[in-house]
């Protein structure tokens, strides 16, 4: 009698937690419908031309989390409408970290780019670094995060193997898969540190770059839409920053955007 | 504008010692310093010992009976040490004459090379008698140490040299020229420490430069560092400015000492604009606290700039200004990079100028490639008016072959002092462009025009990079345990092959577990024979592997000894004795499937029974 009331409990509860996942994913259906529903909206705003509740309705997307690609380059091409390049910048950049081989967004950028006040000084750098910059901006985090995770499982593998086969075939591949994860190790810290963690930026709005964190210190230059810089430090309402000449100066926080939606 | 600590030693001269407040780096530096500071100290108390000069003088050193003569003892100390130094002479024995007055006078000199300080005692003499006399040298005690000045040589006639009566006291103790007087608008102090702060002009434009002024008066001496912190200007860019001398000035009825700091500041906002008082931390007496006194408050009315003239591109320039723009080369090739520069000279808010643009065609990418900025007090041969260069690269390439014309650049400035905006305007550039490798017939066709937006919508909401993922690194701690876990299992077997006693041990259930299963396969073949020698091996070889003896030789009777000097209790012993004799006879005599069953099932409870003892030391 009792295993059988105890079957029945069983059942019972499996039963709940079916139905509760089932009622989750229905839930989430119909979320996501609402989020196609706004999306959609959204393109139709800016197929009539009002940009800026196009872009009202993509930077709504992008609170909720929506960080994804469509979202982004929507919102950058909203953006170029509106003759704000410096912010399509931002935009075109964010999605480019989503997918940075995206043909379009790459095409938009550099025509954003050509629409911005000042163009971005040439940088004369070594073959390597060229090198480096050409592939760390032909692949997104995820990809390098997961192809260093693959390669640390196999080495942990050849590791094993190596531990019960010790000839010098398990060796070779060890040190070879090692060494690759190393490297791949590297490419994913430099795209990490650069992309995400060293808080590059865009100046989305003429900006007066001061010699300290407030208008009464000196005025050292002002700063064009679609400049890049990096963020040093926060102090109140001004950040410090490096440009890509190598400038320092602060910043009234509202002229930047972080390119990360992470920071 | 930074607030600053300055140090006015002695209220007499200004000492350039500044310290940035509010800084991470300055509170890292804090212990550098204190080190600096105590080496700058013994520094000072070095100084104090090498640079110090005495010097004994009479004037005029011939003089008749019964007239007067001046006699200097003066104290040159430099360094800053000498503002808090008074150094006390100790005069010679004055026979043949008496003290008429006596008088000091201090002066502070400062210049690139630093501080000096000369302090001199003065005393006017009567001669009371004729003869040569040589005045001893006066010591003089500065810090801890003594120092000597020369003699002096004085002749005492019997006879006046001069028609003035020789019983005339001198006019005044300190013969100096008289302080200049106040001029009809200037500020007449009514205390004994006065300060006051002024702006020039009151009502500046935005981006004007403003001269602000501080100026500390002073009829006494003070005692020690005396600070102050500079005005406090929000919304002002500020530069300091050149520090006039200070003078000593007789002001109403009193002779001040006049010290000025002054500043060019330049509004970026219009409005009403504060300048907060300037607070002077200055102690009048050794044995008083430091006293705070404060300057008036500055209210200041900033101009906007009117409308920019129509159609012209005004960047903020509030001055004076002139451009030049020029090319670094005048024909290049297609592909290849050519340099425009503009400057833009004059006096005014240099920083605050935007950049202009030279006009190129659309065919030719412009770079801007350097901006430099220099501006400093003193332009124009005027130490109050700020002005400098700013110097505009940009860097231009053009793609195809042509002439490149790069019209004149208008550079509007707004001019306060007219009131109105001017225009300066620089010379057009031409530059020819040969055909060249890297030709392009023109923009390219892809930047013309943007690609249209994406139809298709997010699907759910993204978590973001892999690495702030918590279930990924949770992930990544599976390979880690099969790694400890292999680790683990391969020094095990490595630990078993060493030591063949213990992985018989070891191994001894499972050899055990082997025989049973052969037992079962012999009943569902009614091999009562092979079932019996099976169960029976099991026993014993279990017994065997755990108390090391040879599996191969052991009887009943030795498995039964090996068990009882393992001090097996006796109830145990006994009934494995039995099954074991239960096996013998089963190879003779059959027995029942039941009874088979049965002694399978003891075998198993004694063979588990049995692994629960402590066997050959395991």
């Amino acid at each position: 009698m009792s295993s059988r009331l105890a079957s029945a409990a069983m059942l019972c509860g499996v039963l709940v937690v079916l139905s509760a996942a089932w009622g989750q994913e229905i839930q989430r259906e119909q979320h996501s419908e609402g989020v196609a529903h706004r999306f959609a909206q959204a393109n139709q705003h800016y197929a009539d031309g009002n940009y800026q509740a196009a872009a009202a309705a993509y930077e709504s997307l992008l609170e909720q989390g929506y960080h994804a690609l469509a979202v982004c380059y929507n919102l950058g091409n909203a953006y170029l409408q509106m003759k704000d390049a410096g912010r399509a910048v931002l935009y075109y950049r964010r999605a480019l970290l989503i997918a940075p081989r995206h043909r379009d967004t790459l095409h938009n950028l550099r025509y954003a780019e050509s629409q911005l006040p000042y163009q971005a000084s040439p940088i004369v750098e070594t073959w390597g670094h060229l090198l480096l910059r050409w592939l760390l901006s032909r692949l997104s985090i995820n990809e390098l995060v997961g192809s260093s995770a693959l390669l640390y499982w196999l080495a942990v593998a050849a590791g094993i193997w190596r531990m019960y086969n010790p000839r010098r075939r398990a060796t070779v591949a060890l040190w070879a898969l090692v060494i690759a994860l190393c490297i791949s190790s590297g490419l994913t810290y430099a795209k990490w540190d650069g992309d995400y963690a060293s808080g590059r930026a865009i100046v989305v709005s003429d900006a007066d770059m001061m010699s300290g964190p407030g208008r009464s210190f000196e005025l050292l230059a002002r700063l064009r839409p679609g400049a890049e810089v990096s963020v040093l430090e926060t102090q109140g309402q001004y950040r410090e920053i490096r440009t890509e000449a190598g400038g320092r100066g602060w910043l009234d926080k509202q002229h930047l955007e972080f390119i990360s939606p992470y920071q | 504008m930074p607030r600053e600590l300055f140090a006015i030693s002695g209220g007499l001269g200004l000492e350039a010692r500044a310290t940035r407040r509010s800084s991470r780096a300055g509170v890292l530096a804090c212990p550098l310093f204190v080190a600096l500071g105590i080496a700058c100290a013994l520094a000072t108390v070095r100084e104090v010992a090498a640079d110090v000069e005495v010097a004994a003088s009479a004037q005029p050193q011939t003089v008749a009976a019964g007239e007067t003569l001046r006699y200097e003892i003066s104290v040159t100390i430099t360094g800053p040490a000498g503002l808090t130094m008074r150094p006390q002479p100790t005069l010679p024995d004055l026979d043949g004459f008496e003290i008429v007055t006596t008088g000091t006078r201090q002066s502070t000199t400062m210049d690139d090379g630093g501080m000096e300080s000369t302090r001199t005692h003065i005393y006017v003499l009567r001669a009371k008698r004729a003869g040569s006399f040589t005045l001893e040298p006066a010591s003089v005690r500065v810090g801890r140490q003594t120092y000597e000045t020369g003699s002096v040589q004085v002749n005492v006639t019997s006879e006046s040299t001069t028609t003035q009566p020789p019983s005339m006291p001198p006019a005044t103790p300190i013969p100096e020229p008289p302080p200049p007087s106040p001029t009809e608008d200037e500020y007449i102090p009514t205390k004994t420490i006065d300060l006051r702060l002024t702006a020039e002009p009151e009502n500046p434009y935005v981006g004007q430069q403003v001269i602000l002024t501080f100026t500390f008066y002073q009829s006494q001496s003070l005692y020690g560092d005396t600070r102050y912190e500079p005005p406090q200007a929000e919304n002002f860019v500020t530069k300091e400015l050149s520090h006039p001398e200070n003078v000593t000035r007789l002001l109403g009825d009193s002779e001040y000492l006049v010290q000025q700091r002054r500043w060019a500041v330049f509004p970026t906002t219009a409005g009403r604009a504060t300048i907060e008082p300037v607070e002077v931390i200055a102690t009048m007496h050794p044995m008083t606290p430091p006293q705070d006194y404060y300057t008036n408050t500055l209210e200041l009315y900033v101009r906007q700039l009117p409308p920019a003239p129509a159609g012209k591109q005004f960047e903020g320039a509030v001055g004076k200004f002139t451009a030049k723009l020029t090319a670094d080369r005048t024909s290049v090739k297609a592909g290849e990079t050519f340099t425009l520069t503009l400057i833009v000279r004059g006096a005014g808010n240099l920083h605050g100028l935007g950049t202009p643009t030279p006009q190129v065609p659309e065919w030719v990418r412009i770079y801007r490639s350097r901006e430099d900025r220099t501006s400093a007090p003193g332009y124009g041969g005027e130490s109050d008016t700020i002005g400098g260069e700013a110097r505009f690269e940009f860097l231009a390439l053009a793609k195809r072959p042509g002439t490149v014309k790069v019209p004149p650049i208008e550079f509007v400035y707004f001019n306060p002092d007219a009131g109105r905006y001017k225009t300066t305007k620089t010379e057009g550039v031409s530059i020819q462009v040969a055909p060249g490798a890297a030709m392009e017939d023109g923009p390219s066709e892809e930047t013309e025009q943007m690609r249209h937006i994406m139809a298709r919508g997010p699907g759910k909401p993204a978590g973001g990079p892999l690495l702030v993922q918590p279930w990924f690194w949770a992930l990544q701690g599976l390979p880690l345990l099969a790694l400890a876990t292999f680790a683990y299992l391969s020094h095990r077997n490595r630990a078993l092959l060493a030591n063949p006693e213990l992985a018989r041990s070891l191994n001894a259930p499972r050899v055990a577990r082997a025989h049973l299963y052969e037992a079962r396969q012999a009943l569902t073949c009614d091999d009562s024979d092979r079932f019996c020698t099976a169960v029976s091996h099991a026993l014993t070889d279990f017994i065997a592997h755990r108390t090391g003896l040879q599996a191969a030789d052991i009887s009943t009777q030795e498995a039964i000894a090996a068990l009882r000097e393992e001090s097996i209790d006796e109830d145990l012993v006994g009934r494995v004795d039995a099954l074991l004799r239960r096996c013998d006879y089963g190879r003779f005599a059959g027995a029942g499937r039941a009874e088979y069953d049965e002694m399978l099932q003891a075998a198993r409870r004694l063979i588990d029974e049995l692994s629960a003892k402590s066997l050959g030391g395991r």
